[in-house]
């Protein structure tokens, strides 16, 4: 299978879904895996104690479909999985883990880099931020806005 | 006499946690345009002020419309804040 998108309601197990993505490889010369972890603390440098993720049941899904078949057109002979949490994560849990293979390695880099640029913007999700103090839902930063153009 | 049916409309985000995830409105088969129906939900409950934000993006059958679409008995509505991402 070249593309593997799954949303997980319990915790991602980075070795495991690493362990599968090998498995299901035929000749790929590199891969490139990423896990991205609930930050302790903000942006402001308040502790964070989790992160809720709202999503859209299907939209969320078709969401991150379209980004990982997206990146098969862009990368030749790529393959690729997403597998993304929802709801309620703890302060340093892995949120996201993304692997891809390709032939050589500047391709997995890049397309590894591709999918979670394109995931930090699009992927249809609402992200609460849960601290001591409050609660406060997330936007996406200008930042992350202007890595879509590269 | 035109028949009614009742709608579920669906709010994610900080929206579902302001109003509740979902309101049930009844729709005509002739349907109103999303801006008449954000109107009409907030005459109905006031507390539901937050849907007439104009970054507040509403879908149809899980596709983003705009303004002028004619939601009908039948569509997947709703309603939603600016994503956050993965």
């Amino acid at each position: 299978m070249t593309r593997n998108v799954r949303l997980e309601s319990n915790a991602i197990l980075p070795d495991r879904e690493l362990r599968l993505f090998l498995e299901g490889l035929d000749g790929e010369g590199a891969v490139v895996n990423f896990t991205g972890l609930a930050r302790p603390r903000s942006s402001d440098g308040e502790e964070v104690t989790g992160l809720f993720l709202d999503h859209y049941p299907g939209m969320t899904q078709t969401s991150l479909e379209r980004i990982a078949s997206e990146s098969l057109v862009r990368f030749s002979g790529l393959k690729v999985t997403v597998v993304h949490r929802i709801g309620a994560v703890v302060a340093g849990e892995p949120i996201v883990f993304v692997a891809a293979a390709a032939l050589h390695r500047r391709e997995a880099f890049e397309a590894a880099q591709y999918v979670m640029d394109r995931l930090k913007t699009e992927a249809v999700f609402w992200k609460r931020e849960d601290r001591a103090g409050g609660s406060s839902w997330i936007e996406p930063t200008a930042h992350d806005l202007s890595r879509l153009g590269k | 006499m035109i028949a009614e049916a009742e709608v579920k409309i669906l709010m994610f985000g900080s929206l579902g946690e302001q109003i509740g995830r979902e309101i049930f409105e009844e729709l005509s088969a002739d349907g109103c345009t999303i801006g008449e129906l954000r109107q009409r939900l907030v005459a109905k409950d006031p507390s539901r002020q937050g849907l007439l934000d104009p970054a507040i993006r509403a879908s149809v059958d899980q596709i983003l419309v705009k303004e002028d679409f004619v939601v009908r008995p039948g569509h997947e509505l709703a309603f939603f804040p600016m994503l956050s991402g993965g």
